[in-house]
């Protein structure tokens, strides 16, 4: 819903997770230092898991030598399918349920969580053919994984985790004072206008035709449909 | 045995004599009631337990309609001249065709022979009244009373004095007083539910004595109250309303609601015998719905409602009253085509937890208008596709299709509605509309046929992380029919199934604007994602515009040029 408030024409445009989503974090996962993860909430309440900017994996021109998605003997994230609208067969994650495991060129082994509850939609399959997709772009092209939070907890996940301004004052000798946003000069024209996914609301008109139907961009009490292009 | 019966349901249902000497009686034989024989037992019955003569036609499975629409006291005469005549050969034999008494009865009907009432001696009514009420004591005043009163233990007066002409006149001229525009009118009928209720006893009273005589008859066979109600009534609407056709679907629905005072008395024990068929509703005053009590005469056994319910029915003093007339006239469908010249304007109201987000939004620039013009109650508001609140749709724009509901008007000349299509354009420069007009819902169809197939044309404004010159987009110019891997995007996940698609953009053109931005033209096959083709959406649809360009991109605007989709025709200006 941040993405909806006015702008001034004169700042600067935000980018596409600027726009539609809300940065969460959790620093030092399962108390280990600084292995913070990120994750980013659509206005639709889909969740993207990526890994923090401050993460080791991304620190000091590291090299990454596997990813695997198969987190158990019995459990790989490769062979979640969810089908049909209401995304039937998803692998339910808890907070702390291991995404996947990422070694390292020092042979070091970091496991990426959940961080919240959810239904898992996908994986990244392309960070396993291109690794260094996680390197480069690790909160875009290089994110972990897709998690649907459920209707009514779409709020109350992130109550356990940071928020951007949160995580910044935590995380030590300001490293993230250091990623100022990417400084190529951005548009001065007026800001694309607000709109999450173009969720509409569909007039209360007395009809036996009319069908509402709820979206889930918003949990409220409303009732909507969504925009397409 | 059967002639005190027989005199006493005369002595029930002969209304009083003032009344029979204002209505002239037609007079027909007996034998013109398309009944037969094995319909005398259940006449019989069926008048003693007091039943309307209209009911007892549809006891007897009667469908020929100008039976019911002769006056009810002549049904009744004739149905008592036919049970007091036992051996009445014609009664007996020739009825076998329903077909040839519905002309029978339809043409002495029309014969009109007037009946002059002192042929009736009122000395036989006279002379009855006392033999019912000797045996009387004083606890039985109040049941007399009830007795006396010719209203049906069935229908509780739907089919006796709610049929009469008055009544109709007084329906017709609640209809006109709705200054409606129409062609045809469709009755329909709410009935208050425990009318269920003594059918179905009345049923099992019938059923009781046919089934001794091995007569076939299911309680589906009995003609509906409502349809019986129909064929007398809606005629007469008709004519009340200057001759409208009347037809069972479309044109204005009538809807004429009864109710009675006792239906909870009435069904009350329904719901100690089966509780679960009557959950109390959020909002209903009863929850003694005609459906909730259908289906509990269909769980309950016969012997469970007879120990909680009289068979026949009990006769009762106090009439169904006409609660009131709803007129709903079907939908109408219009079309067109609309722009959006603004990025702050969605296409129909955006609301979020009860809050409006943007001012106003297509569907509601159009409907002000087109709702005062139709004189309509409300709208849907569909379309061939849909753009984003802050995309704006040039060109020809975007065919869209509105349903009316419940429109007060429904002949709009072609002048008028370009009249309404003026109006509406010079109520805003936020949108515009063309090609307004009138069309059958079946059209609407084809307005969502064409949307898959057909090609879109979009310019969107585009941001590059890299400065660029003008060279480096040159490329673009000739990329041909390149097949996108789009999955689902993430902004829709939640509401569509997770897949990966493949879209075709046919041709693109870019035109530089400066260094880190450049207008891009793109032909596209209908249900390609823009935005998630320029921003790459994760990489989730490839390739994207960030691949081609070896940078990061953004999409700053999006404008629809074109929805090709050739629905509604064109309206030359
Ligand atoms: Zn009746």
């Amino acid at each position: 819903m941040d993405d909806t408030e006015q702008r001034d024409p004169e700042d600067i445009a935000p980018s596409v997770i600027e726009r539609y989503y809300t940065r969460w974090y959790r620093a030092d996962m399962k108390g280990k230092p600084c292995e913070d993860h990120c994750v980013l909430q659509h206005s639709n309440r889909i969740c993207v898991v990526t890994l923090a900017e401050t993460h080791p994996i991304l620190q000091n021109g590291r090299t990454i030598t596997s990813i695997n998605y198969q987190i158990s003997d019995g459990c790989s994230r490769l062979k979640n399918k969810v089908s049909g609208k209401s995304k039937r067969g998803g692998q339910f994650l808890t907070d702390f349920a291991p995404l996947c495991r990422i070694t390292c060129s020092d042979e070091t082994e970091y496991t990426i969580y959940s961080c919240i509850r959810g239904r898992l939609l996908e994986v990244n399959e392309s960070i396993l053919k291109t690794p260094k997709l996680l390197l480069e772009k690790p909160a875009t092209e290089g994110y972990i994984a897709v998690i649907l939070p459920k209707f009514d907890e779409s709020k109350s996940i992130t109550e356990n985790l940071l928020s951007r301004e949160d995580f910044e004052e935590s995380s030590p000798n300001g490293l993230l004072a250091n990623r100022s946003p990417p400084d190529g000069a951005r548009c001065s024209r007026p800001v694309p206008s607000p709109s999450c996914c173009g969720c509409v609301y569909l007039p209360s008109v007395p009809t036996r035709l009319d069908k509402k139907r709820n979206c889930g961009c918003h949990p409220g009490k409303v009732t909507f449909t969504c925009g397409d292009s | 045995m059967e002639g005190v019966r027989v005199q006493e349901a005369e002595a029930c249902f002969l209304p009083p004599l003032e009344t029979r000497v204002k209505e002239p009686i037609l007079r027909q034989p007996a034998a013109m009631l398309p009944l037969k024989e094995k319909d005398k037992p259940i006449v019989q019955k069926l008048l003693s337990a007091g039943c309307c003569a209209r009911c007892i036609l549809r006891f007897c499975c009667t469908r020929v309609q100008a039976a019911y629409r002769q006056p009810e006291q002549e049904t009744l005469k004739e149905l008592l001249a036919f049970i007091s005549n036992p051996q009445d050969p014609a009664a007996l034999e020739s009825n076998g065709d329903n077909k040839s008494h519905d002309a029978a009865v339809s043409e002495s009907t029309g014969d009109n022979n007037p009946h002059d009432a002192a042929e009736d001696p009122p000395s036989k009514r006279a002379k009855l009244e006392p033999s019912e009420t000797t045996a009387g004591s004083e606890e039985k005043e109040e049941e007399d009373a009830a007795a006396k009163s010719r209203v049906c233990v069935v229908c509780l007066g739907i089919l006796q004095e709610f049929c009469d002409t008055a009544q109709a006149v007084k329906i017709a001229e609640a209809v006109k007083a709705e200054k409606y525009e129409f062609d045809s009118v469709m009755c329909s009928v709410s009935l208050p539910a425990q009318l269920c209720v003594r059918e179905h006893s009345c049923w099992l009273h019938v059923k009781k004595e046919v089934r001794d005589k091995i007569l076939v008859l299911d309680k589906d066979d009995i003609i509906p109250l409502k349809e019986a109600f129909k064929w007398v009534v809606q005629g007469l609407v008709s004519k009340g309303l200057g001759g409208v056709a009347m037809v069972n679907k479309g044109g204005l629905e009538v809807g004429v609601e009864f109710t009675h005072e006792a239906t909870d008395a009435d069904c009350h024990f329904l719901a100690s015998v089966c509780p679960d068929c009557f959950k109390p509703g959020k909002k209903k005053q009863s929850v003694f719905t005609r459906m909730a009590v259908v289906k509990a005469l269909e769980k309950i056994s016969e012997a469970k409602f007879l120990k909680h319910y009289p068979c026949p029915p009990t006769r009762t003093s106090s009439c169904c009253s006409l609660q009131g007339v709803q007129c709903l006239h079907v939908s109408l469908f219009i079309a067109g085509r609309y722009n959006k010249f603004s990025r702050t304007l969605p296409q129909t109201p955006w609301l979020i937890d009860g809050e409006r987000r943007m001012e106003s939004s297509v569907e509601e620039l159009i409907g002000a208008s087109v709702l005062s013009s139709f004189r309509a109650e409300g709208f849907n508001f569909s379309s061939s596709g849909r753009e984003d609140v802050d995309v704006r749709t040039l060109g020809n724009g975007r065919p869209f299709a509105m349903e009316l509901l419940n429109p007060h008007r429904s002949r709009l000349s072609r002048a008028e509605m370009k009249q309404l299509q003026e109006t509406i354009n010079e109520s805003s420069d936020k949108i515009r509309v063309r090609d307004l007009q009138i069309v059958s819902r079946d059209a609407m169809s084809r307005m969502k046929e064409g949307e898959e197939e057909k090609t879109k044309s979009y310019t969107a404004l585009v941001w590059t992380r890299k400065p660029i010159q003008s060279d480096d987009i040159i490329f673009i110019d000739d990329i041909k029919e390149l097949t996108l891997d789009q999955k689902t995007p993430l902004r829709v996940l939640h509401r569509r199934a997770l897949a990966v698609r493949q879209r075709v953009v046919h041709s693109m053109s870019a035109r530089f604007l400066d260094q880190h931005h450049f207008h891009l033209e793109l032909k596209t096959q209908a249900g390609t994602y823009i935005k998630e083709f320029v921003h790459g959406d994760f990489g989730r649809t490839k390739p994207n515009l960030c691949e081609l360009l070896q940078t990061d991109t953004d999409i700053l605007e999006l404008d629809v040029e074109s929805v090709d989709v050739d629905w509604p025709p064109a309206i030359p200006e």
